[in-house]
């Protein structure tokens, strides 16, 4: 079965090219507007991989991570962050919350899978 | 698929920007241009669109965009300095690009050669310049020689607990070159004393690989820190690197920080200098706009209802609140000017597109700019570029005679068009007008007969005429011409402003001129509306264009022979419109009101037309909400909003509903002819 | 999360063998009037309770209105209406299932969320070419699951309405009727 990827972002053209992208190699996407609507999505089936922007309106990336990893069925799913910031502070505060990664913005479709596949296949 | 049309999509909005403002700085360069930030914007935007391009696997764009990119760079380099050709080269540089881009978008191939001759301009301008294929190498510099390295890597627990893998690094190394893994368990305990969710592996890998001490590096970025990682460089193999002296070195690097030259690359792509401004996702703005005005609305209810029950001793307080009120509204006046943009922007493509077609049809054209400080708003801007083109073809194409036969009439033999732009009455006016040949009611008339648009003999009124060339299948041009051909009537132009909440009218006079006016609103996102009830449900009329409300006696309210009824007021008679019938809602078990309230709007025309409602439940910002965004237009309705209480009420187009109305009954009424004021209505109905 | 036990083998993946001919997907079933239907359980965004909406004038009977869906406008379709039977009464108990097609989100009036299902392509019998009462093209195939026939639903014939955008010059007639009225 395709892997199946939440992709969490409030602008359309980001959730448009990430899915976009992942669904030309073959994954399934399932798209949020912010993280929650994120968690209302993420009690429907199983996700294989969450890739969640930052800052989002009503609930962050940050916060998502954290409450993802709260969830049994989150605890070992990989979760990239969409971050613009090459400062390294929204990384950290990523990687605090239990993100196993992050993209930096902008990207291109070969630096997304790149990064997609370093941490799930 | 529709996820690669968005994307696609996408882009090429982004080419448009990308290429506007190309060629905005293009137009104005100098030959001794030596400001960076020009040549910067320059060299920034081909290199936007060389990058998306690529991501379309557009080879043609890419390697024409990538030439004309490292020219511009050697330019803002000072490496080759402009001459006095080269502005005009960087002018048809980008038209190349234009061309380009816009048959790559149509998906079809540009024709063979287009931009060979360019291409080899910018060449000779740039002869040390990479050819393409070389600097695609020179992008990613790698050593020629293998080097063999020794990664050392322990995960702590933590690593699992992101989620990470291993074995997923481990492959990724692999994916580098040849790797030999050794696992080194020593740290294994008794197997009762294991925790789960420790980590008890080290592993030594040793790689293989051309890829430099980054990219290994790069592999542990999101690891870093939760795990001890050494990447040591032994040896050369093969033969010897270009600059190998650094590579080879014996000395171990402990890797435990990011990468430094990742900051840097980021940084140096940051760092774009732009006078102090930032671009911003539009969406975001967006979000702002609409979060901005959620909340002037709350708190107008929440005032509405505090100053309901607050006693005098409290008015303090209640003044507290109203400072408030006008913070949030000066910060949703801040929020909305994010959104507004000098139409400048849009105007300074024309005067090209004026020059281009006067020499392709011969005329001899001036244009006018009027108005190019106005704010507009954003997307109202980007909309309005293809309409406001097809009307400017129109003008010059159908409007401005040919210099002789303008010489003959007696005109100046050069034509003249004008676009101007100014903001009245909480509306954009945007006209483009002409002094050509005007629209020739006659010729009008009979085409629209010719193509069974109305019947042979109907009376029009000059208005009705002039509205004739907006309906569908309508075009005077007795053939399809090259410039304002294209298959594109002023229909589609008028639904496109119809879109933008805006209406559009044409004046003409036959050989004097014509002028399209097109009345848009300032902005997208809020709307000042009264609120009206009628049977149960509520609806919104737009603030703007209320005139005012009136409590009818019966005896002022006709009915007319066409069910439709009329009201007298002031000597004017007034079209009703009952908003309950028109809504489709039926007053179920519900009495009817005592008294019902008229609310007069003006229309497009001026005419004056009055809504019938139950009550006036008060005056409201109201945040728009397309109803296209999920569903599709409804005639009588410009949009929604969601109001206080959560639920969506529908805003009433009033010209919309007016349109609904019989076409020309007060004329030809008995009744109201007796009111002496209905010679106004019809002048100002037909002065548009 | 499972700590590789492997090293050297680590190119050999696990799942090689699995046969990719025909995976099977998840549907969301439903009931309207104790039949049973299916969409795809990638279209289904949310799913909430029966809530007061606002009616849209003019529009074809089985578009009740429209709903605020946390700032968005979302039509609402009365699948009981639009599958050409009598309107829903709905109540408290009644859905919306929320659903993506292509780039718009529509609500679907449902009476309740059955069952999520797993089903492959195979698994799926086209539509018997008899239909009486609806157009067979609302409908992508049947199923037969716990001896339930399930019918799928075909989302973007099931909201194609008969009034597209209409251009202002255009009246339809039963706007003018209600001028009349």
């Amino acid at each position: 079965m395709a892997k199946r990827v939440l992709v969490v972002d409030d602008s359309k053209t980001m959730r448009d090219m990430v899915s976009f992208t992942l669904k030309r190699e073959g994954y399934e996407t399932v798209e949020a507007e912010d993280g929650m609507d994120a968690l209302q999505s993420s009690t429907v089936g199983n996700f294989d991989l969450v890739i969640s922007d930052v800052n989002m309106p009503r609930m962050d990336g940050i916060t998502l991570t954290k409450e993802l990893r709260t969830k049994p069925q989150f605890r070992s799913t990989p979760i990239l962050i969409l971050t613009t910031e090459a400062d390294g502070t929204k990384k950290a505060a990523g990687k605090a919350a239990g993100a196993t990664g992050w993209i930096v913005k902008p990207f291109d479709p070969d630096q997304l899978l790149g990064v997609v596949k370093r941490v799930c296949r | 698929m529709s996820d690669f049309e968005q994307f696609r999509q996408t882009f090429f909005e982004e080419c448009d920007e990308l290429l506007q403002r190309f060629e905005e700085v293009a137009g104005n360069l100098q030959p001794d241009e030596n400001d960076n930030e020009t040549l910067n914007e320059l060299f920034r935007a081909v290199h936007s669109i060389k990058a998306g391009a690529g991501a379309f696997k557009l080879e043609r764009l890419v390697t024409f965009a990538h030439e004309l990119e490292d020219f511009l760079d050697q330019v803002r380099s000072g490496t080759i300095h402009l001459q006095t050709g080269d502005p005009d080269l960087i002018v048809q540089s980008g038209d190349i690009l234009h061309t380009l881009i816009e048959y790559a978008q149509a998906r079809e191939e540009a024709p063979e050669n287009l931009e060979a001759d360019v291409l080899e301009q910018v060449r000779q301008r740039n002869p040390k310049g990479g050819q393409f294929s070389e600097v695609q190498s020179a992008e990613k510099p790698r050593q020629s020689g293998k080097i063999k390295y020794t990664v050392k890597f322990r995960p702590h627990r933590e690593l699992y607990e992101a989620a990470n893998e291993p074995q997923l690094l481990l492959e990724a190394l692999t994916d580098l070159g040849e790797t030999e893994i050794e696992i080194d368990t020593s740290r294994i305990v008794e197997l009762s004393k294991t925790d789960p969710m420790e980590s008890y592996f080290d592993w030594i890998i040793t790689l293989e690989t051309e890829s430099g001490i980054e990219d290994i590096e790069a592999i542990f970025e999101f690891v870093d820190g939760d795990c001890d990682l050494s990447i040591i460089p032994d040896e050369t193999i093969a033969e010897e690197t270009d600059d190998g002296e650094v590579l080879t070195s014996q000395n171990p690097i402990e890797v435990s920080t990011t990468p430094q030259n990742q900051n840097d690359k980021a940084d140096g792509e940051k760092a774009k200098p732009s006078k102090g401004s930032i671009r911003v996702d539009l969406e975001r703005v967006d979000q702002l706009v609409n979060m901005v005005g959620e909340l002037v609305i709350a708190q107008a209810m929440a005032l509405e209802s505090i100053s309901s029950e607050i006693g005098i001793e409290q008015i303090n307080q209640l003044q507290a609140l109203e400072d408030l009120t006008m913070r949030t509204r000066q910060l949703q006046e801040g929020v909305m000017a994010i959104r507004m943009q000098p139409i400048k922007a849009l105007f300074s493509r024309y005067p090209r597109l004026v020059r281009d077609l006067s020499k392709k049809l011969d005329k001899n054209v001036n244009l006018i700019l009027e108005g190019e400080a106005t704010e507009v708003d954003k997307t109202i801007i980007e909309e309005l570029a293809d309409p406001l083109t097809h009307m400017i073809r129109n003008c010059m194409d159908h409007g401005i005679e040919m210099p002789a036969d303008r010489v003959g009439m007696g005109k100046p033999e050069e034509g003249t068009v004008r676009l101007s732009a100014e903001q009245r009455n909480g509306r954009i006016l945007i006209r483009v007008s002409d002094d050509g040949r005007g629209l020739d009611p006659d010729k009008v008339v009979a085409k629209a007969v010719k193509q069974g648009l109305i019947q042979e003999g109907e009376e029009l009124s000059k208005e009705e005429i002039e509205m004739l060339i907006f309906r569908p299948g309508f075009s005077t041009a007795s053939e399809v011409s090259d410039v304002s051909g294209r298959g594109v009537g002023m229909d589609v132009v008028r639904r496109n402003i119809q879109k933008l909440g805006g209406r559009i009218t044409l004046e003409s006079q036959k050989g004097k001129g014509s002028c399209f006016t097109l009345a848009l609103p300032l902005t997208l996102a809020v709307l000042d509306g009264m609120l009206v009830a009628t049977a149960d449900e509520r609806y919104v009329i737009p603030l703007s264009s209320i005139v005012e409300t009136v409590c009818p006696a019966a005896n002022q309210i006709k009915e007319m022979p066409d069910g439709g009824s009329v009201l007298s007021l002031r000597g004017n008679a007034i079209r009703l419109i009952d908003l309950c019938g028109c809504m489709g809602l039926s007053r179920k078990g519900l009495t009817e009101p005592l008294r019902k309230l008229a609310v007069i709007v003006e229309t497009e025309f001026g005419r004056h037309v009055g809504i019938v409602v139950d009550e006036l439940l008060g005056q409201q910002q109201v945040v728009i909400k397309s109803l296209e965004t999920n569903y599709y237009r409804i005639p009588g309705v410009a949009g929604s909003a969601i109001l206080g209480d959560g639920r969506v009420r529908l805003i009433l187009d009033v010209d919309g509903l007016s349109a609904l109305l019989p076409k020309s009954p007060i004329s030809k009424s008995k009744t109201v002819s007796e009111i002496p004021a209905e010679n106004e209505i019809q002048t100002i109905a037909s002065g548009g | 999360m499972g700590q590789p036990q492997m090293i050297s083998d680590i190119s050999n993946e696990n799942e090689a063998n699995v046969e990719m001919l025909s995976p099977p997907k998840q549907y969301v079933s439903f009931t309207v009037d104790e039949a049973y239907y299916a969409v795809d359980i990638m279209s289904v965004r949310e799913i909430k309770g029966w809530d007061d909406i606002t009616s849209l004038p003019n529009q074809p009977q089985y578009i009740r209105g429209v709903l605020n869906l946390r700032g968005a406008v979302l039509p609402i379709v009365d699948l009981k209406c639009r599958l050409g039977d009598s309107m829903t009464d709905p109540t408290k108990r009644h859905v919306i299932v929320i659903v993506a097609i292509n780039d718009r989100q529509i609500g679907l009036l449902v009476d309740a969320v059955s069952d999520i299902l797993m089903v492959s392509d195979d698994q799926i019998k086209p539509v018997p070419e008899t239909n009486a009462k609806t157009d067979a093209n609302v409908f992508t195939g049947f199923l037969t699951d716990k001896e339930q026939m399930v019918a799928m639903l075909d989302l973007e014939n099931l909201f194609i309405p008969e009034i597209h955008e209409l251009d202002g010059s255009e009246i339809p007639t039963n706007q003018l009727n209600a001028l009349k009225e």
